[in-house]
């Protein structure tokens, strides 16, 4: 590996000649108003160095050459070439460059590149200037927030492509993640693993003439990501760039708990009233909370009554939340290296790029990343270029601490409030798990191991660490035939391996507890099914894809015609095989291990009434997935005036049955564009451009996870230890692709002088054949392995439509310049056919995150139920069903229909977007980027009794409960009562008081710049030497809903503010 | 130049040849298995191991019609700490039981039912003859798994049957078919029966004498389920016969005084007693929450060692059952030779020979009493039998999910009618013989979605 990337430096590495004779060259750089520009560069191409301006625009050098070439460069202005004369005094001018949509002319398709001017299709394109504004470690953070009508929901706490839509979600249950495109092929690996620096352009195809091209994939948007490349006869380019990053620590002390004192005097309450006495009693003695164990003993007279209450009093004074702040967060960190090299001789074109990453999260999980990339491009002869890629990235993840919400402590249980992890000098503290006390004190006499957690000194033990290696190679041949057709042939291998290997010693409550639970004590001594040692979970996978395409391009231009068309055929495999395994009784010193009884039943220490088996945690899978499909696409232009396109896909893959591959499904589109500019009779000087598109066509899209047959997946170990098989699909003959139609109506317009350019688009999407489900009768007996009664099939249809703004402003030019970038989306949608009769109303209050279709609904949308107040007398929550005011939740939460609801609105915003302001004045430049997200809804969590009395999960609503007649008139939270009425809490946990606007504008970053006039740095050879800050999640400025959460990530815990500090230096 | 059209021709060659190659071998290219553990049922193998899921087909069996029972009673304040609303509404009779979860007592037995659907269905496209004796075992599993869901959902969701009135009282869903095109509808009663015992009888004549497991049905599991049927029929002629045959084809049973009665879960799994096996679902009631009645745990003799191998007393009203046949947590309620002697004996008492009714219940309390101490029972009339019979019935199969079926019919008898009660928080609840809430509601998003008749 190491020799290869040796090999491809010295071959990359271009020949520089000399010439002889020394000549004066000297001139002023100045811009269209005439005013001098100071710091501009000129790059003197074949000898490699780099002039810059003084204070009045000046320059002067002394080179021996008759003629000199040069590429003037400045920030905020269109780079020249020019060619200078010896002893002449050059005046050279340089034309401002507007911000945004003119600057890349060009979009990829990744089947072609097509000029913007005669592209009748919907594209978004963000440039190296746009994407390198934003440091992150991943492209993801790179395009949040600069591109129309993307919108990533970032309610999962994932903030991946997964969780990305454009234009609004376009399927119910199928597929739902914009197809990624790595220059020429969909990218089947991580995107983590892609280095962002690396990146020279992302297009985003929005519309069915932009996408159907990659057909059925193309539903949901395509981002096609273009890398940097050399290009032929280009001097060498060096680029180096460095930031460090550093994260604040979450703000934990903003969950919402229940005080400490508070849960005391509620298991004060529930030890009164006898509620524990079924768990003291339990054969398999399950774990009480410290405060019931003193109740007890108390009871039993172990403990006297002035004992006990300085004991709670001490416990109550204690906030988990403190000891998590101070021990298990801490800031994040973030270190990132990028070096690239590119340019090209007469035949060959070079890239070569490094990138290190290197992070630690707040959780003190560590990674770092390497990508080594390059890229060549040969051209042997005038009509043959031979191109080869690699790209070879390795990345090492070690897992850190457990988050907080991991702390539960038994199954169903989270953690009591007053719980510590360490004493007061910070040692730490021990914590019972699962079972009682007293059991772990008798069972540690027994001479098992000791069974209680202590996870202050566990939690840095953690030792998981999962390496990824990714190789990706291209190749493509092309060669230009006579009458302007160039023929194609790619290939991609990509081969991505992953190995994890997580050693869990006997320093892990997680082993000691395998091997205690299993430990049977007799009269010989312990006998240990699980044997001491280590406990070891490892899994290594493979994915592999190939890729191929052929392809013909033709482009033709006579008189006032220009022809643009391509046709090919690509196939592709993909394959995805796993293997894990876990081994007990590990010794990680000699690699020894101890083989154990998987088959056995054998008795729980804890219940010797309970039997169980040694998790054998063996697994394997072996996915494969196959397309082969045929594409057509073509534009004509007259005259510059009006331009026709057209696209057509068919597609076939092994994933549905025979008979949907036969059936010719295509997939295809048709658009417009005229140039009404470029008309005779247009005369509109105050806007010199003007351009209208109109497209409409076909996307589809797919659901692996069905196919048209009756499919069970083979399971180990049944009640007798055999294989056997749970059925996955029923049978489901017409399954078929999803397609959506699009409607795409879009005006490009700039004004004299680029003072205001912008797009305006208007779409309209037709969602049929959506896979969805139908809630079948239970008694059909059909389940889907998450075990709801239902079928998935072709039955649903959707409508969306919305519209999309982008408008760059030059607001004020000159010494002070002030751009603004305006991104305004409206996306909304509504689900048009859903063969489904509507269920009771619990299934439509979900919390918008589970997607149950309503006809004439946005998909993901909230209902509540209608909210009375609180009943003056008990402090009952108060609802409403049939034309009467009721406290009767049983039958509120049976008995309501969906239109018994209140429909609150949107779950996600259907409105959205971002702006941007930069600034500039000499050297330095400032970004500020403003986000917003309006008109959706979102709901809280609250207090629920239940889950206090039984999961030891409260909520700080608990606090303004409803105590006594006459609190109904400040607050909606209910009394709390015994025994908890578990509809009581989910009537009042779906009402409409927990519902909140998620309405808010947010200041997402802010970026500060300052270019070192690179001639002030001695003789460096450096072009351009920038150093830049850069501040994320700076916070929420404007919200409608609760002031306590982030209506994004509905965390209590804001998004930790990160700050950045970074160099780039151009050779 | 030449170099140029070589290459042109070897270029265009290549596309050529990979573009006829790509669409000839396309077909078969896309007919790669996507993933390989998932498989379109093929092989008389795939289809077995359809009935090999024991967690659908042995497990999760209903459950409420225990819960409702009176063999176990849950205290004042265990009630209240009951956290599922199905064994709180099961066990106070309450109209709405299962609305709570999706899985319930309703739709696990019907999951089960489409598996054997599938099979019963797939079967029929499958040749025999490739190998008779597996194809029979095959396919007699999936009809006795049917039948004794059906019987069991017959016993929660329908009345008790009657044959006065088997055509006119409402039975259950049929479900016969894996199409899902076929809707719904409620039988009456004697189609209920009916096809039950179709279905068994398609077991019975194809169903292997002997198999691996105690959860793989045999001739013995299927006429042990006969049995049981027809003595819910009150056919208990019928029945007395299929138990006898049952017993004969090699009835075993288990000395209680070679179990270690100090252990916390005496009877083994899968043990030689045990015709079939299957289980209920989890239920806290019969887990730490409930106590078996505390009359009927001093009703046991002092040499009746299922009264050290049952219970487990931690006090009172804390009389905790430990003998369940499965060594687990959720209730057994498969068969065992015991209930088989238990039905031959009732059968025989009902038909007036007094004297064989005693022997055959003899020969179980023999096994059940401490060694030394056993005299074998004698009466005086049938009726005596009979009512030690019936004693020994509810004291032997207690907490097997065979209770509430056998209050249902013994409650067309005056002798041996009943009204259930228990007090909760000072209040007094009762279910009289016959009353509508021994007919459990269908779960109402099933009634709603399949537009199904409801119970009263």
């Amino acid at each position: 590996m190491k020799y290869l990337i040796t090999i491809l430096i010295i071959v990359a590495f271009p020949l520089t000649e000399l010439a002889a004779q020394q000549k004066h060259y000297y001139g002023r750089v100045q811009n269209e108003a005439g005013e001098p520009l100071n710091g501009a560069s000129l790059d003197l191409e074949n000898y490699g160095r780099t002039l810059i301006t003084t204070e009045n625009g000046a320059f002067r050098t002394t080179i021996e050459a008759d003629s000199l070439q040069v590429t003037v460069r400045m920030l905020g202005y269109r780079s020249m070439i020019s060619i200078l004369y010896p002893d002449e005094d050059m005046v050279l001018t340089l034309e401002r460059q507007d911000q945004s949509l003119q600057e890349v002319e060009i979009v990829s398709t990744g089947y072609e590149t097509l000029s913007r001017e005669r592209a009748t299709g919907s594209f978004s394109t963000l440039n190296e200037e746009q994407l390198s504004r934003q440091v992150s470690p991943d492209i993801v953070g790179m395009m949040d927030g600069m591109a129309n009508a993307l919108l990533f929901d970032r309610r999962s706490d994932q903030y991946n492509m997964a969780n990305a839509s454009i234009r609004g979600v376009s399927t119910m249950f199928a597929n739902s993640t914009p197809l990624i495109v790595l220059d020429n092929f969909p990218y089947e690996g991580d995107l983590n693993l892609i280095n962002p620096n690396t990146v020279e352009s992302v297009t985003i195809l929005k519309d069915a003439a932009a996408a159907s091209i990659w057909g059925t994939r193309a539903a949901n948007g395509v981002i096609v990501i273009t890398t940097k490349k050399g290009k032929l006869d280009a001097a060498p380019t060096l680029e180096f760039n460095s930031n460090f990053t550093y994260g604040e620590k979450p703000d934990i002390g903003r969950l919402q708990w229940i005080g400490s004192q508070d849960f005391i005097d509620v298991e004060r309450m529930l030890f009164d009233r006898g509620f524990y006495n079924a768990q003291e009693r339990n054969a398999s003695r399950p774990l009480l909370s410290p405060v019931v164990e003193r109740l007890i003993s108390n009871r039993e007279g172990l403990l006297d009554d002035a004992s006990l209450e300085s004991e709670l009093r001490q416990l109550s004074s204690y906030d988990l939340r403190d000891d998590f702040s101070t021990y298990l967060y801490q800031p994040s960190q973030h270190q990132q290296y990028s070096f690239n090299m590119r340019g090209g001789s007469s035949n060959l074109a070079y890239a070569l790029s490094l990138g290190y990453d290197d992070q630690t999260s707040v959780l003190n999980a560590k990674s770092n990343r390497l990508v080594i990339r390059t890229e060549n491009t040969y051209r042997p002869t005038k009509n043959l270029d031979v191109s080869l890629g690699l790209t070879y990235t390795r990345d090492r993840d070690e897992q850190g601490r457990p988050p907080y919400s991991s702390f539960g402590l038994a199954s169903g249980r989270f953690i009591y409030p007053y719980a510590r992890l360490a004493d007061e000098v910070g040692n730490p503290l021990p914590i019972a798990r699962n079972y009682r006390q007293t059991m772990l004190d008798e069972a540690e006499e027994n001479g098992l191991l000791d069974w209680y957690d202590y996870p202050l000194r566990e939690m840095d033990l953690i030792d998981n660490v999962q390496h990824q290696q990714d190789i990706l190679l291209n190749a493509s041949v092309a060669y230009q035939l006579p009458f302007g057709i160039r023929a194609q042939v790619r290939y991609q291998y990509q081969q991505l391996n992953s190995t994890s290997n997580d050693l869990r010693t006997t320093d892990l409550w997680f082993t000691r507890n395998e091997i205690n639970r299993f430990t049977q004590v007799t009269d010989g001594g312990l006998i240990r099914p699980v044997p001491e040692g280590s406990i070891t979970i490892n899994s290594n996978g493979q994915i592999s894809a190939q890729q191929f395409r052929a392809q013909l391009d033709y482009n033709k231009s006579w008189d006032r015609h220009q022809l643009d068309a391509i046709a090919g055929f690509e196939a592709r495999e993909r394959t995805s095989q796993n293997r894990a395994n876990r081994i007990y009784g590990f010794n990680e010193q000699n690699l020894t291990l101890v083989n154990v009884d998987y088959a056995t039943l054998f008795p729980q220490y804890h219940n010797q009434n309970l039997r169980a088996r040694i998790a054998p945690g063996n697994s394997f899978s072996d996915l494969t997935s196959r397309f082969v499909s045929y594409f057509a696409n073509g534009a004509y232009s007259f005259d510059e005036r009006y331009t026709l396109s057209a696209s057509m896909r068919r597609d076939g893959s092994n994933i549905f049955g025979v008979n949907t591959n036969q059936r010719f499904v295509p997939l295809w589109s048709i658009g417009g564009a005229w140039s009404t500019s470029n008309e005779a009779f247009y005369k509109a000087e105050w806007l010199p451009y003007l351009r209208f598109r109109l497209t409409y066509g076909y996307n589809g899209n797919v659901d692996n996870s069905l196919t048209a047959f009756t499919t069970f997946v083979y399971l180990s170990n049944n009640l007798n230890n055999q294989p056997y098989g749970n059925v996955q699909t029923p049978p489901n003959p017409s399954l078929r692709w999803e397609k959506t139609g699009v409607w795409n109506l879009g005006m490009d317009f700039a004004t004299k002088g680029d003072r205001v350019r912008g797009s305006i688009e208007y779409y309209r999407k037709n969602g049929v054949d959506l896979i969805g489900d139908a809630p079948l009768d239970p008694t059909l007996g059909v389940r889907r392995p998450t075990g709801e009664s239902a079928f998935r099939g072709n039955v649903a249809s959707m409508r969306g439509q919305g519209i999309d703004v982008e408008v760059v402003t030059q607001n004020t030019n000159g010494l002070f310049r002030w751009n603004s970038t305006w991104l305004f989306s409206y996306a909304v949608n509504k689900v048009t056919d859903y063969d489904v009769p509507l269920a009771n109303a619990t299934t439509y209050l979900q919390g918008g995150f589970g997607i149950n279709p309503v006809i004439g609904r946005p998909l993901q949308h909230i209902n509540a139920y209608r909210f009375e107040g609180l009943d003056p007398a008990n402090g009952n929550p108060l609802g409403y069903l049939n034309g009467e005011t009721t406290d009767n939740h049983g039958q509120i939460t049976s008995q309501s229909a969906l239109e018994d609801l209140v429909y609150m609105g949107n779950a996600v915003p259907p409105f959205f977007g971002a702006f941007r302001n930069d600034f500039s004045i000499k050297n330095w430049t400032l970004s500020v980027n403003l986000t917003y997200r309006l008109g959706y809804y979102y709901r809280r969590s609250t207090i629920s009794y239940g889950n206090l009395f039984n999961g030891w999960r409260g909520h700080s609503d608990f606090e303004q409960r409803w105590q006594q007649p006459g609190d109904e008139q400040f607050t909606h939270v209910p009394s709390m009562v015994y025994p908890n009425v578990s509809v009581r809490d989910a009537f009042y946990g779906s009402s409409e008081p927990v519902v909140e606007s998620g309405s808010h504008i947010r200041l997402k970053d802010v970026r500060l710049n300052y270019t070192v006039a690179a001639g002030g740095i001695g003789r460096l050879p450096i072009k351009q030497l920038q150093v830049y800050t850069y501040a994320n999640n700076l916070g929420i400025l404007w919200r409608k809903g609760n002031r306590w959460i982030d209506p994004d990530t509905q965390s209590e815990i804001p998004l930790p503010r990160t700050y950045s500090l970074g160099i780039k230096a151009v050779f | 130049m030449k170099y140029d059209n070589i290459l042109f021709s070897a270029l265009l060659l290549i596309y050529l040849v990979t573009a006829i190659t790509v669409t000839g071998c396309s077909e078969r290219f896309l007919e790669a298995k996507p993933d390989k553990s998932r498989v379109v049922p093929e092989t008389l193998n795939d289809y077995w191991v359809l009935l090999e899921n024991t967690y659908v087909t042995n497990g999760d069996g209903v459950t409420i019609t225990e819960i409702a029972s009176d063999n176990v009673y849950v205290s004042d304040e265990n009630f209240l700490a009951l956290g599922n609303m199905r064994e709180r509404n099961a066990y106070t009779w309450q109209e709405q039981v299962l609305d709570e979860y999706d899985y319930n007592d309703w739709t696990l037995p019907y999951a089960a039912i489409f598996q054997a659907n599938l099979v019963i269905d797939g079967l029929a496209d499958m040749d025999r003859d490739e190998d008779p004796v597996f194809y029979d075992q095959v396919l007699g599993t999936a009809y006795f798994m049917r039948a004794n869901r059906f019987y069991q959902l017959a016993q929660a969701f329908a009345p008790a049957y009657d044959e006065g009135s088997s055509n006119m009282d409402l039975g259950i869903v049929l479900r016969t078919t894996s199409d899902l095109n076929v809707p719904s509808a409620r039988a009456n009663i004697e189609e209920t029966y009916q096809q039950i015992l179709l279905d068994v009888n398609e077991a019975l004549r194809l169903l292997p004498d002997q198999t691996d497991y105690k959860s793989q049905p045999t001739r013995a599991a299927a006429l042990a389920l006969l049995a049981r049927i027809k003595l819910s029929q009150r056919q208990y002629m019928e029945a007395g016969a299929f138990a006898q045959e049952v017993w004969h084809l090699g009835g075993e049973l288990l000395d209680y005084n070679l179990l270690d009665t100090a252990s916390l879960g005496p009877i083994s799994q899968f043990n030689d007693e045990v015709i079939f096996h299957t289980t209920g679902q989890t239920s806290s009631i019969f887990n730490n929450r409930g106590s078996v009645d505390t009359l009927l745990y001093t009703s046991y003799s002092e040499q009746d060692l299922r009264k050290s191998v049952y219970f487990d007393v931690r006090g009172i009203n804390e009389i905790f059952f430990k003998g369940s046949y499965s060594n687990q947590t959720p209730i057994f309620d498969g068969a065992t030779y015991a209930e088989m002697l238990l039905i031959w004996a009732e059968a025989l008492a009902r038909e007036g020979d007094a004297e064989e009714a005693m022997r055959v219940l003899n020969v179980l309390l023999e096994k059940r009493w401490k060694r030394d101490e056993f005299q074998p029972f004698e009466v005086g009339s049938a009726t005596e039998a009979l009512d030690l019979i019936l004693e020994h019935r509810r004291k032997e199969l207690l907490l097997r999910g065979l209770r509430w079926t056998d209050i249902k019919r013994l409650n067309f008898e005056d002798r041996y009618r009943v009204t259930l009660s228990r007090v909760i928080n000072g209040e007094e609840l009762t279910l009289s013989p016959f009353h509508s809430r021994y007919v459990f509601r269908i779960p109402e998003q099933v009634v709603a979605i399949s537009g199904i008749e409801q119970n009263p």
